[in-house]
């Protein structure tokens, strides 16, 4: 397969995993799209993210939506009214940055996994989830990480 | 001093444990070297050429010296390197920035439809956050 014909088979699987673990654990709506956009100027690409975002239809006011052009090389983070609490704009900010950062380097799948985790993990664990729920829920993201291959301790410092 | 030297010193134990693997080490690599005819030259000289004599023949023509010394090595240079980039080559998936994105989009985590959702998307008078970023 060569550079530039899209996601394995197997990086989209980690990244519908980080997306479902985001809502189990966290109960943030999370989804990525990953692909550019037709626009007549990248400058637009802020206002067709938003639609993107709305074209969640009722989810939109508490979902959170990552924009990746990997083509365009743009990357945008949509957040609704309802969940700009626990997912601030400097929290997004730093998604986007650790993201860059990985894009660059030619990291694609690892680079929004890590934004993905560092943004349900600064959202915290969802109203009404107990502190047991909340430790077991910890036991298993450990057993998780012991089992995947995502480790890259570059991105990690920057939690 | 004293509180340093302390700390330096080597517990005998350790010390001990060290002796014995340098005595297993020598005494294997002699048994080795003896096992091989080290000590005895006749039992390695199998072509036996004497010491410091030509030996006699024609030697290789230039076709044989090329073949041996030129064309056998780049063989095995050509290997080496085929086992270096081949797998690199076959799932090359790694995303390169300067080369461009030809796949269709994917949503993970997104409307059941998207093609239709975003079609019948209506903005609002939502307030957004977010933040924005290239690379």
């Amino acid at each position: 397969m060569a550079a530039g014909d899209g996601l394995t088979p197997r990086q989209q699987e980690r990244l519908e995993q980080a997306v479902e673990t985001a809502r189990r654990e966290n109960g943030l709506d999370i989804s990525v799209l990953v692909g550019d956009l037709e626009l007549d100027d990248v400058s637009q690409f802020r206002t067709a993210s938003e639609r993107l975002h709305a074209a969640l239809g009722e989810r939109s006011p508490s979902a959170v939506l990552f924009v990746v052009a990997p083509g365009q090389r743009r990357v945008e983070v949509v957040t609704g009214p309802a969940v700009r609490r626990r997912v601030p704009d400097r929290v997004s900010a730093l998604a986007v940055l650790s993201m860059t950062s990985a894009f660059r380097g030619g990291d694609l799948p690892g680079g929004i996994v890590d934004a993905v985790r560092q943004v349900a993990d600064a959202a915290g664990r969802r109203k009404g989830q107990s502190i047991a729920d909340e430790r077991r829920s910890v036991m298993q993201r450990r057993a998780d990480s012991m089992h995947g291959s995502h480790a890259d301790p570059g991105a990690k410092a920057l939690h | 001093m004293r509180a340093v030297d302390d700390t330096i010193s080597t517990p005998s134990g350790g010390l001990l444990a060290g002796r014995v693997r340098a005595t297993l080490a020598i005494a294997a690599t002699a048994v080795a070297l003896t096992a091989c005819g080290g000590g005895d030259p006749a039992a390695t000289n199998h072509l036996g050429f004497g010491n410091g004599v030509a030996p006699e023949g024609d030697g290789l023509t230039t076709l044989q010296a090329v073949l041996v010394y030129g064309l056998g090595p780049l063989a095995i240079l050509l290997l080496i390197a085929a086992v270096v980039w081949l797998p690199g080559m076959v799932r090359s998936s790694r995303y390169r920035p300067a080369r461009g994105w030809n796949a269709a989009p994917l949503w993970f985590g997104g409307p059941a439809d998207p093609a239709a959702a975003v079609e019948s998307a209506r903005t609002g008078d939502l307030v957004r956050g977010g933040a924005s970023g290239s690379w």
